[in-house]
């Protein structure tokens, strides 16, 4: 069989040198310089060089340590960003809802004033319960494994917000980040035991104020609510009593100070 | 510590090497591979999640240099280098430390494009379209880069002769990105 030499060209040469080449086309140089021995010496040279060469530039000096902290430091904040964009994920959904209300019922600071059923919630709880009722429905769809820890730290470098510390035995079912015009929100849901489902809903509301935890009643799920400075913290639950959830949310608060 | 494996730190070697074939300077590579880093962490958001975690370095790295060297102080500080990099005389290699020494020497006074192309793809192992796409040259562009560096490097063998230094005028064409 006669091979094709003359399509062998000197950049096949550099490729095969290179290690350039997957095994159909190595085949076909090796077969070209079996014939060629000029050609086949040279290639051997640049083989030989190219060893040569690596071993030249073997590391002779130690890495100096501040390179080595700047590399660890960098590896660690990749190895951060990527956990944490495997908990978060943005949410249209919860995004649209909590942005329209917030736009729609202009940004006032939270009122402090007594609730009462009839009257409409309070935008931000209208934004969690909507926000609420999204991941509900979406939570049995996920095909993600499920994430069984929060790093607040990371949370607050990528929001800004501080989360309280939640009862270490609560479950953590899901985590989204969303956006909205003040900066991003959280929302976390958890399986907490006697309260059942319960979400807790972080939120920037445009303004400061400080509210000190209290309870109303939305649609059969009882609602606690707080503000600490700019960030609004909602909690709701599907079963329990309110209590009990005002409870939850005055010793969350009290991690917060 | 951690006995884990650090994708970053088992890349400082090639990055050292790296800066070291653009820069030929050692206190300027170490200065180069630090900014690098710090540069990297600040950009960090720009690697995305399983991406080619050496490449994006290494073109950080690159980057940093560029940027370093539009000066034409530092050029001036890179021409007195290689200066001192030329030997005066080459004499028959007598052992291998030697002779390593000397090819170093003759890589170093290689053309920047060429330095670079070539301790991208055969020390580096990086493949073409990888190195082309660093460089922001075509591919053939490269290959041919390498070709003449190997050339090169086979006329310092063969002739023993010494390798001229060339006249560093302009030096890296920065504008052919």
């Amino acid at each position: 069989m006669q091979p094709a030499s003359d399509a062998i060209s000197e950049l096949d040469l550099n490729a095969y040198v290179d290690d350039q080449l997957d095994d159909w086309q190595r085949l076909r140089v090796e077969e070209y310089l079996s014939h060629q021995p000029e050609a086949a010496a040279r290639v051997m040279q640049d083989l030989h060089l190219r060893r040569e060469l690596r071993l030249a530039f073997a590391p002779g000096r130690d890495t100096p340590g501040t390179q080595r902290a700047a590399a660890t430091r960098l590896s660690r904040a990749l190895r951060r960003d990527q956990r944490l964009r495997g908990v978060i994920r943005l949410v249209p959904v919860a995004a649209l809802v909590l942005a329209g209300w917030l736009a729609n019922e202009g940004l006032g600071p939270l009122s402090v004033g007594r609730v009462v059923a009839s009257q409409p919630p309070h935008p931000v709880i209208a934004a969690a319960l909507s926000a609420r009722e999204a991941s509900i429905i979406r939570l049995p769809m996920r095909s993600q494994p499920q994430i069984h820890e929060l790093d607040p730290a990371e949370l607050r470098a990528a929001t800004g917000i501080l989360l309280p510390r939640f009862d270490r035995a609560w479950e953590i079912r899901d985590a989204q980040v969303f956006p909205s015009p003040q900066g991003p929100g959280i929302e976390i849901v958890f399986d907490a035991g006697e309260l059942g489902r319960l979400t807790h809903f972080a939120v920037r509301t445009g303004s400061f104020a400080v509210t000190l935890p209290h309870l109303e009643t939305h649609r059969g799920d009882n609602v606690a609510w707080f503000q600490i400075g700019e960030t609004a913290h909602v909690l709701i639950s599907d079963r329990g009593d309110g209590a009990a959830l005002l409870k939850v949310a005055e010793n969350l608060s009290s991690t917060l100070y | 510590m951690t006995t884990k494996p650090d994708p970053i730190l088992d890349q400082l070697p090639a990055l050292r090497r790296y800066a070291l074939a653009l820069s030929r300077d050692e206190g300027e590579a170490d200065d180069l591979v630090q900014e690098a880093l710090l540069r990297g962490h600040e950009n960090r958001r720009s690697f995305r999640a399983g991406g080619n975690l050496r490449g994006w370095l290494f073109s950080i790295l690159r980057n940093v240099f560029l940027d370093r060297n539009r000066s034409r102080r530092a050029e001036r500080k890179r021409e007195e280098a290689v200066a001192a990099y030329a030997p005066d005389v080459i004499e028959a290699p007598q052992d291998h430390a030697l002779r390593l020494a000397q090819l170093r020497q003759a890589f170093m006074i290689l053309p920047d494009d060429q330095r670079e192309a070539l301790l991208l793809v055969a020390i580096e192992g990086l493949t073409y379209s990888e190195v082309a796409a660093l460089a922001g040259v075509p591919v053939g562009t490269l290959m041919s880069r390498v070709g003449r560096a190997r050339a090169r490097l086979r006329e310092f063998e063969e002739g023993g002769a010494r390798p001229r230094p060339l006249k560093l005028v302009g030096g890296r064409d920065a504008a052919g990105k």
